[in-house]
C-alpha cells in the first residue's frame, strides 16, 4: 500500500493519539474516481477510528479541474461531507498525510488554527468564497 | 497554504484547496502564474488573483473585498 509505506509508524501513532483526544474528530474525505488506486489505498490506510475516509467523486470540483485526473482530499467533520472545505489536490500522499497530521494534532490540542485577525475578518463574510492556492511543495 | 485552509476550517463560507501546480501546468497558463503561491479567490462570479507570498493582512483584505458586504 503506497500510503502505508509513506507514513512512518511513529507518525501514524501520533495521528491516532491526536484523533483519540479530539472532542470533534475530523475526517478526511477522499473524492476520487474509483479507478484511482492510490486514493483507495489511502482510504484504507486512513480508516483509523475516529478518522474516517471515504472515496467518491467530487462533482463540484469539475469547474476548476477535470475530476478524472486527481483525487481530492478534504478535511471536515465526520458525517457531513458538505462541511469538508479544506483540501489538497495533486500532492504526494506523504505530503498530504503530514499536513493532515499537523492539522489533527493542532486541533486535538485545542489550537485555533485561524489567527484572531482572520477570525474577526471571516465573521464579516456574507457570501461563499472559493480559495485555490496554486503552489508546489518543492 | 495552510493559512487559507485554517480559514476554511473556521468559516462555513470558505472553501480552500491547495493545488499542486506541477501536476496541472494548464493552470499556470490559465491564471498567468508568475510566482508561487498564487491565490485565486472566486466569489459571486468574480475572480481575484494574488501572486506571491503575501502577509495575512493583505490576503484577508482581498477576501473581505471578494466576499464581504457591499460598500455603499
Amino acid at each position: 500500500m503506497e500510503g502505508a509505506r509513506l507514513m512512518l509508524p511513529a507518525r501514524r501513532a501520533m495521528l491516532a493519539e491526536a484523533l483519540a483526544e479530539m472532542e470533534d474528530p475530523v475526517a478526511v474525505w477522499l473524492e476520487a474516481d474509483e479507478g484511482v488506486a492510490a486514493a483507495q489505498d489511502l482510504a484504507q490506510l486512513l480508516t483509523i477510528q475516529p478518522l474516517l475516509a471515504l472515496a467518491r467523486r467530487a462533482p463540484e470540483a469539475n469547474a476548476f479541474l477535470p475530476p478524472d485526473r486527481y483525487p481530492l482530499y478534504r478535511l471536515g467533520p465526520i458525517g457531513d461531507r458538505s462541511q469538508a472545505r479544506a483540501g489538497f489536490i495533486g500532492f504526494p500522499e506523504g505530503f498530504m498525510l503530514d499536513a493532515f497530521c499537523d492539522i489533527a494534532v493542532a486541533l486535538s490540542r485545542g489550537d485555533r488554527l485561524a489567527s484572531a485577525l482572520a477570525r474577526d475578518t471571516l465573521r464579516h463574510l456574507v457570501r461563499p468564497v472559493d480559495v485555490k492556492v496554486l503552489t508546489s511543495p518543492g | 497554504m495552510r493559512l487559507c485552509q485554517a480559514w476554511a476550517l473556521y468559516s462555513p463560507l470558505v472553501t480552500a484547496d491547495a493545488v499542486e501546480l506541477a501536476q496541472f501546468p494548464e493552470l499556470s497558463e490559465r491564471f498567468a502564474v508568475r510566482a508561487v503561491p498564487t491565490v485565486i479567490l472566486r466569489a459571486g462570479g468574480a475572480t481575484a488573483t494574488l501572486a506571491g507570498a503575501l502577509p495575512e493582512e493583505l490576503l484577508l483584505a482581498a477576501l473581505l473585498k471578494a466576499a464581504g458586504p457591499e460598500l455603499p
